[in-house]
């Protein structure tokens, strides 16, 4: 090969090489700028965020609030009722009306006084005689 | 409890002193000693009689010197009473406790209470209380004066009753001091009862017996009888016992029953009753000749 066929082959690949070198540093700035944008774009997602949980714990915050206070409310009506419930029985009584209460669904309802049992139970005296004598009738049935 | 007898001697025993009480009312006025405890025929009682004392100076003896010359006791042997009846199980299955009760309690009320009684009218005889009142056939509120007075001269104790056959006791519901200014509206007549009068309780007993000595009442404080009772002790086998007591008086009735071999329910009212002689001067016999 000659001197010029040699010069124009460095030429060449010199050419070539500063093409690349340009490719490359072209990329790298790209990919910098890449870079950039990408964080700034996730630095900007993080505040938004950040500004969203901020709300959220606000709006939490208000929410427990609201939830007290309606508690508060609450015990409030139920106490209410009761002293209506005791005002209605006040306005019964008033008019001659004895008031009395409704069985509970489901709560046992008392059992009929057993007197003989009552009876055997006392001991014997003054207290068992006035029982006899006060409930004579029921004993004496239910004996035999 | 249904279809079984266990509560049945509870149920008679409290119907039975219930009309005891009502025909004995006339041992109020004696001094005693009525308990629900067991003994047997036989046990002695001291029954300390209700009577006066006489407080004396207090000196160098202190109180040791006991001034309860007249406050004694006298000693009173019991005696086993009872009355049985039998009912036929097919009855008292049929027709329940109610029966009875009905069938049983008057009957043994008045058998019990005349055997008490009996007790006590064996006494009222001439060997055992010396004073007396010819009173003739009817009773005037003037001879009842005569007899408190004796019983003021013997320092009687209280209270003081007088205790009067049903002649007696009618004649002086017609008696016009009794009767007095009052008329119609007079205690006795709308009563038909004399109740406290001369400073005494009045009682009527029908079955007053005459001792063979013309008795037909007496006059008497608290210390002149002394009666007692008390409740056997009886445990048989297959037997329910119950016991009333009379929470006024303290008398104490037994009630036993069980069913027999035979198949009858025997039912039986039993106690421990005696009464003897306490101050012979505190009692007065009324008689009609």
């Amino acid at each position: 090969m000659t001197i010029e066929e040699q010069l124009s082959a460095a030429v060449a690949t010199a050419t070539a090489l500063t093409g690349e070198r340009d490719d490359l540093r072209a990329t790298i700035e790209k990919l910098t700028v890449g870079a950039s944008a990408e964080l700034e774009s996730l630095k900007v997602e993080a505040a938004a965020k950040d500004a969203k949980v901020a709300e959220l714990s606000a709006s939490l915050e208000a929410m427990g609030a609201e939830l007290a206070a309606l508690k508060a409310k609450a015990t409030d009506l139920e106490q209410s009722k009761v002293s209506a419930s005791k005002q209605a029985a006040v306005i019964a009584a008033s008019v001659g009306v004895a008031p009395t209460a409704l069985p509970v669904e489901g709560a046992a309802t008392p059992e009929a006084v057993n007197h003989l049992e009552k009876f055997m139970s006392l001991p014997v005296g003054k207290e068992r005689t006035d029982y006899f004598n006060a409930h004579k009738a029921a004993i004496i049935k239910a004996a035999i | 409890m249904a279809n079984s007898i266990v509560a049945a001697p509870a149920v008679l025993a409290e119907s039975v002193i219930a009309a005891i009480r009502g025909r004995l009312p006339s041992l109020d006025g004696f001094s005693k000693v009525f308990t629900a405890l067991e003994g047997q025929a036989g046990k002695a009682v001291q029954v300390p009689l209700v009577g006066y004392g006489t407080a004396s100076q207090f000196s160098t003896g202190g109180y040791l010197t006991g001034d309860d010359a007249n406050l004694t006791a006298a000693t009173v042997t019991l005696k086993h009473f009872k009355y049985s009846a039998r009912f036929s199980p097919l009855d008292v299955k049929s027709y329940g406790a109610q029966y009875l009760v009905n069938a049983f309690t008057p009957t043994a009320a008045v058998a019990i209470a005349e055997a008490a009684l009996g007790e006590v009218a064996a006494l009222l005889i001439a060997a055992n209380y010396s004073a007396s009142i010819n009173t003739g056939a009817s009773l005037s509120y003037a001879e009842l004066i005569t007899a408190k007075q004796t019983l003021d001269q013997a320092r009687a104790g209280d209270p003081r009753s007088f205790v009067l056959n049903p002649t007696y006791a009618n004649g002086l519901l017609t008696d016009s001091q009794l009767i007095g200014v009052l008329g119609l509206q007079a205690p006795v007549i709308s009563s038909g009862k004399i109740g406290f009068v001369a400073g005494a309780n009045s009682y009527m007993w029908s079955t007053l017996p005459t001792n063979s000595e013309n008795l037909a009442g007496f006059a008497c404080g608290a210390d002149a009888i002394a009666v007692a009772a008390g409740l056997p002790y009886s445990e048989i086998p297959g037997f329910d016992m119950a016991v009333a007591t009379d929470d006024q008086s303290g008398l104490s009735i037994q009630i036993l029953m069980g069913q027999e071999q035979s198949g009858y329910y025997n039912v039986t009212a039993t106690l421990l009753f005696g009464a003897a002689v306490g101050r012979a001067t505190s009692l007065v016999r009324l008689t009609t000749a």
